[in-house]
């Protein structure tokens, strides 16, 4: 490691504000990016799972493709 | 068919524009009222105006040339003339060479001859104006090309507005770039002749090419 | 015998189960990358000789930088394919990467920004690759406004197709002319390495970040088609068994 103590990699004399920003900003976008589409897929079955059950109910059939 | 499409389209849009010379006086008017303006932004002084010249007379004629392909294909939308191109059976590739070819005819040619008048406005130096009288024939080519495609693309759309700026600025970057840095090399004395083949062969591929993607684009839109 | 792996990859059920499985393995070791490479960045690789350390926002920046040039191609080559074969698979693939090469290229924009600060003094420099960046930005947020104003998306997907077409062959000339731009207008430009090449002690945590970048990329397409393709085929039949549970 080339920094002597957890604080100067913290301080990486004087540029760490700069460097620990852009990193968190890459983390927080990243996760971001991950996160949405997994949560978007979550909701979508949640949505389409409560669909068919009503459907069923209703006993109506839906249009074949596959 | 005697004609080809191609002709058929050139002749009628000049015809129009000869009924109607709002299309030809209107990107000029707002040309000239741009250039107008710079003096009033930026100042009076000579040098200031001078040192900018080839910058601003490009990014207006960029401007101009977005607010002329907005209305260019949408009359012919609205009263089916363009699905009476496309049902025709003729070649539309031909019909959108015609477009591009004829809205050069109407703004590019016209700004071309008078853009010496607008740098003198700008107390541009007279070395550069031969450059910029070609690299702004070429150019408007060039944009007219794309400013088509951006018309095909959203003629059928309701709020088309500020979207074909947002599509074709950064497709025109490079004929800004080369543009506006061919008429400042003219007149720092260098030899342009390079810089100027490249912007011609850009126009040649653009002229050759981009009807392909309008002609698809119309299809596409008449769809809508 | 290759055309049917190739109308395989057509076949929404299938390309959904196998991102699937793909993304088991691959979301876990892009995280991986991505962390071993951050700390090889920070911690363990030395500080360079004329920048200090803010150097170590490259890690990030480069491969942002690249992957979102390379997703722009991906966004074209999806469009052509949506094109040509007229595949719905590949519309949906068009239209996730726009979003996902746009936030790409934002993050490059603001990493490019803050590295900045430091190195030139400003917060925004006009250098040849932060402006090719911009254009970039532009060039995606169009693709992402023209699919948008569309109502129907299987003609905002050709539409789209066509302009990232466009796009993709002048994106070589608007780089090319924006690196003329740049060194017409620069007395002298602050390169990074000065020249010389790289040393290894830099090179493979950079490396390690772009092969990290890349993967994270083909791991956000892959969960991005996964939501679309539940969403677009809802009504047909391998939706109902995904969704309601049955394998």
């Amino acid at each position: 490691m080339y920094f002597e103590s957890i604080a100067d990699l913290l301080a990486m004399e004087g540029h760490g504000v700069f460097v620990w920003s852009s990193y968190a900003v890459f983390a927080i976008v990243i996760g971001l990016m991950i996160y949405l589409p997994i949560a978007q897929l979550a909701r979508h079955k949640v949505r389409l799972k409560a669909r068919f059950e009503a459907l069923s109910r209703s006993e109506l059939e839906l249009p074949h493709k596959r | 068919m005697s004609t080809s499409l191609f002709t058929k389209v050139v002749h009628r849009q000049l015809l129009l524009a000869f009924r109607r010379p709002a299309a030809l006086l209107n990107p000029l008017t707002f040309y000239a009222v741009v250039i107008a303006l710079m003096p009033l932004g930026l100042g009076p002084e000579r040098q200031v105006l001078a040192d900018f010249a080839p910058g601003l007379l490009w990014i207006t004629a960029l401007l101009a040339s977005l607010l002329s392909a907005e209305t260019l294909l949408r009359s012919d939308y609205d009263d089916g003339s363009l699905e009476q191109i496309v049902t025709s059976g003729g070649s539309v590739y031909l019909a959108a060479l015609g477009y591009v070819i004829s809205h050069w005819l109407i703004t590019g040619l016209p700004l071309m001859l008078l853009v010496p008048l607008f740098s003198q406005l700008l107390s541009m130096p007279t070395e550069g104006v031969l450059a910029l009288v070609a690299s702004i024939g070429v150019g408007t080519l060039l944009l007219s090309a794309l400013g088509t495609l951006g018309a095909a693309l959203t003629v059928a759309l309701r709020r088309g507005g500020m979207l074909i700026s947002l599509l074709l600025l950064p497709l025109e970057v490079p004929v800004l770039i080369l543009g506006a840095g061919l008429v400042e090399r003219a007149i720092s004395g260098l030899a342009i002749q390079g810089l100027l083949s490249i912007l011609i062969g850009l126009a040649v591929l653009a002229v050759t090419l981009v009807p392909i993607a309008i002609a698809a684009s119309i299809r596409i839109s008449l769809e809508v | 015998m290759a055309w049917t792996w190739f109308h395989r990859l057509g076949s929404p059920p299938w390309i959904y189960h196998f991102a699937g499985r793909v993304l088991r393995y691959l979301l876990p070791l892009t995280l991986l990358m991505l962390c071993v490479g951050a700390v090889w960045g920070l911690a363990f690789a030395p500080p360079d000789f004329r920048q200090g350390n803010s150097y170590r926002i490259i890690y990030i920046h480069v491969p942002v930088s690249v992957v979102a040039l390379a997703g722009y191609y991906v966004m074209a080559i999806a469009g052509a394919v949506s094109l040509i074969w007229r595949m719905k698979v590949a519309d949906l693939m068009m239209r996730v990467a726009a979003p996902i090469g746009a936030g790409l290229t934002l993050l490059a924009l603001v990493t490019g920004a803050v590295w900045g600060k430091p190195t030139w003094g400003t917060w925004w420099v006009w250098d040849a690759r932060i402006t090719s960046m911009v254009i970039l930005l532009f060039l995606y947020i169009g693709v992402y406004a023209l699919y948008e104003a569309y109502d129907n998306k299987t003609l905002a997907a050709k539409a789209c197709a066509i302009l990232s077409l466009v796009g993709t062959v002048n994106i070589p000339i608007i780089y090319k002319s924006v690196d003329w731009w740049y060194s017409l207008h620069q007395p002298a430009s602050i390169k990074f390495t000065g020249g010389t090449t790289i040393d290894p002690s830099m090179l493979y945590p950079l490396l390690l970040m772009i092969s990290a970048v890349y993967a994270l990329y083909v791991c956000l397409l892959l969960l991005g088609l996964r939501a679309g393709l539940i969403d677009s085929e809802s009504t047909t039949n391998w939706v109902k068994r995904e969704v309601l549970g049955e394998h």
